[in-house]
């Protein structure tokens, strides 16, 4: 199964290690691609409707890239801590960038 | 590493694939029929067959008649038939914002009053509201699309001999082969039509699933991204009195003169009657690639230019130009054709995927209780639609035209037909099902262009003299979709009813 | 017209690059030559390349593109679905399609130039 290192735990240790990944894998990747529209659409040197639309357009790839990581990399844990990261470093740019910072 | 990834793949895109692979199904088929949306409904209300040609001045008795029953309307658009559509289709708002619609002769602007029925309109729309109502099932319909890119990843990624598979197909094989063969070609070789249809669907739909750049951007009023993403006008306000408006066929002329390259497709008139009215002549969506072409703004009462618009930014043009990849209102009928094979093409990728799960769960011809859920709900789907499709155009023929309603029983066929389908698979022994529900989808199919001639309709096969192209290729492919059912079922009785999927 | 001209040669170049590999040209009944392989690829590129330029001269870049794209797919599922049942004739229907696809073309070209010699 996906956890190799799972195999010798029991069944609901490993249930529970797949149901993570289904809730990160859709409610996590959507936050990273939700993140990152928000973040094209404020950062792109381009017309705002523009940024936005880009955004949007983006997102979709950048969901179905993190969903699939999701379930690829080894470790469930791995995979937190990857999607944490792709959602908080958007993020921490987005914050900086609205506090006046520059490119 | 590699064994993993690959092991991980397949696991996400087979079980993935099983909890939503109905929906998936649903969503390719119904969008599959929906390339032929008008003709659908041109089929479905046959007293429509008859209308005459387009004659612009019908927009102006249209303008009259408006001026007369709905005064106080902000809003009048009108799109013009063209080859598909062949009525004048009318949209108003009142001066409560209600819409209202109506179906208008292209050459009096009369209104017609076609048999009630949804028409192809309701494929159109359960293919993205499947049968939810409109935002749960856009919802729905969005996760099965983000799911389905998924599946092609992880799907490419699990393929193993991607380039040597290419055309390999044995379907003399043991049945996991050929139907995974078969699940294969179909995904690998039509894979730019499935990454292209499925992207461009979820992009149709981006304002719903990802408004967040949106709303942070515009601080929250997100009506002027919406003025901007369609490169319209900044809305005016009506001045409060009344003026005579220009006619409309003069300027629908002066249009189709001044920018030769585009047809016009719909005229919006805003603040009809107003000092401030103003007619924006949209140029069709059939020209191009994008849904958004170009428009010119003239002023309504004395019928200046105010401004055109037939460029815009690249984002905006990419965006527009995906979206009309979905629709494919650029289709002539050779190309109609061809998207609507590619459609089929990817609707059998999803049901192979399916029936693959049940040849895998199969011991000895029977199945456990998770092979049986999976069975039954595979016949209710793979067997069940294509007869709710067939009792649909059933009904249509088969309902008297004036009763109230009859739209609502039309799809209430549809979905009873499924159930049916649902139930025959949950009481009935597994041996029977697939040969028995495609023989009455082939009967079916055979009976409806021959109801045609037996109600007195002409313009199919039953009247070849009179044939209207329409109505004959619809019974054309009713005719093929009536052989190839049949076929499956022959075959199928041949090889003995057993259940086993050879 | 020019659809299914230049759906002949997405047919002939799609069948060309699958007869250049060794198992297909086998099941065609003929034992493959290592050197003819690469030259069989160039050919049936050259095919789909064709195709390319007639729907784009005929539609524009985006719709010729896009209808490129379906008619490649097309053309290989129809040589997928032969093969198994008979792969003798797909040597034939791409000698075939690429003769009445030249044809087709020679036609347009004379065609074309008729009012001027006329």
């Amino acid at each position: 199964m996906i956890d190799t290192k799972m195999t010798g735990f029991p069944d609901v240790i490993q249930a529970f290690a797949i149901t993570s990944r289904v809730i990160l894998a859709v409610f996590g990747g959507y936050a990273v691609a939700a993140m990152i529209a928000v973040l094209l659409s404020v950062a792109l040197p381009m017309p705002r409707v523009d940024a936005t639309l880009f955004g949007m357009l983006i997102s979709f790839i950048v969901w179905a890239a993190v969903a699939t990581a999701v379930f690829l990399v080894r470790r469930t844990a791995v995979a937190w801590l990857m999607t944490l990261l792709f959602v908080a470093v958007p993020g921490i740019a987005f914050y900086w960038l609205q506090a006046g910072g520059d490119i | 590493m590699k064994a993993g990834i690959r092991q991980s793949a397949a696991w996400l895109h087979s079980w993935g694939g099983l909890v939503l692979g109905w929906l998936c199904f649903a969503i390719f088929l119904t969008g599959t029929l929906a390339y032929y949306r008008q003709e659908i409904s041109l089929w479905m209300r046959p007293e429509l067959a008859q209308t005459n040609l387009f004659d612009p001045t019908a927009l102006d008795h249209i303008a009259d008649d408006l001026a007369r029953t709905a005064p106080d309307a902000q809003m009048w658009q009108f799109n013009l038939p063209d080859d598909r559509h062949r009525t004048i289709r009318v949209f108003y708002t009142d001066a409560e914002g209600t819409y209202h619609s109506s179906l208008r002769d292209p050459g009096t602007g009369q209104i017609l009053y076609p048999r009630d029925t949804e028409g192809g309109d309701f494929f159109y729309r359960f293919h993205f509201e499947l049968m939810f109502a409109p935002t749960p099932g856009r919802i729905v319909s969005g996760i099965c699309a983000m799911f389905m890119l998924v599946a092609i990843i992880s799907g490419i990624i699990t393929h193993r001999r991607f380039f040597r598979d290419f055309f390999t197909f044995r379907p003399a094989s043991n049945p996991q082969r050929s139907w995974l063969d078969g699940h294969n070609i179909l995904g690998v070789v039509g894979l730019p039509f499935h990454i292209l249809i499925i992207y461009s669907g979820l992009a149709t739909l981006m304002f719903l699933y990802m408004p967040w750049g949106a709303l942070v951007a515009y601080g929250g009023d997100r009506a002027p991204f919406f003025t901007e993403a369609y490169d319209g006008a900044p809305p005016n306000e009506p001045a409060g009195e009344q003026a005579e408006m220009v006619l409309l066929s003069d300027n629908l002329l002066r249009f189709q003169n001044s920018m030769a390259d585009f047809t016009p497709g719909r005229l919006v008139i805003n603040h009809p009657g107003d000092a401030n009215a103003t007619i924006q002549v949209f140029a069709s969506e059939t020209d191009g690639l994008s849904v958004r072409p170009g428009s010119i703004l003239i002023d309504g009462v004395n019928g200046t230019e105010l401004s055109r618009r037939f460029e815009t930014s690249t984002v905006r043009e990419s965006w527009n130009v995906i979206y009309g990849l979905h629709l494919g209102r650029f289709a002539d009928p050779v190309f109609r054709f061809v998207l609507f094979v590619m459609g089929l093409g990817g609707t059998a990728m999803v049901g192979t995927g399916l029936i693959l799960w049940s040849v895998k769960r199969q011991r000895n011809g029977a199945f456990g209780r998770g092979g049986r859920i999976v069975h039954v709900l595979n016949v209710a789907t793979l067997a069940g639609l294509p007869l709710a499709v067939a009792v649909f155009f059933t009904a249509n023929r088969l309902l008297p035209t004036d009763i109230a309603g009859r739209a609502g029983y039309e799809v209430t066929g549809f979905y009873l037909a499924v159930g049916a389908a649902l139930a025959y698979a949950m009481f009935c022994p597994a041996r029977r099902i697939w040969r028995d529900l495609f023989a009455l989808i082939a009967g079916l199919f055979l009976m409806l262009p021959v109801f045609g001639g037996i109600l007195g309709f002409q313009g199919g096969i039953s009247d070849l003299s009179d044939a209207d192209t329409v109505f004959l290729w619809m019974d054309i492919s009713m005719l093929i979709a009536a052989g190839a059912s049949g076929a499956l079922a022959w075959r199928l009785h041949v090889k003995g009813n057993r259940a086993s999927y050879r | 017209m020019m659809f299914l001209i230049s759906f002949l040669w997405a047919s002939a170049g799609m069948g060309t690059l699958c007869l250049a590999m060794d198992r297909h040209a086998k099941q065609a009944g003929y034992f493959p030559a290592k050197a003819g392989a690469g030259g069989m690829r160039l050919f049936g590129t050259m095919c789909l390349a064709g195709a390319l330029y007639l729907t784009i001269t005929d539609l524009g870049i985006g719709m010729g593109t896009a209808l490129w794209g379906c008619q490649v797919s097309l053309a290989g599922w129809l040589i997928a679905i032969i093969l198994p049942y008979r792969a003798k004739w797909v040597p034939g229907i791409v000698a075939g399609s690429a003769i009445v696809a030249m044809a087709g073309i020679l036609i347009y070209i004379v065609a074309g130039w008729a009012p001027q010699i006329g």
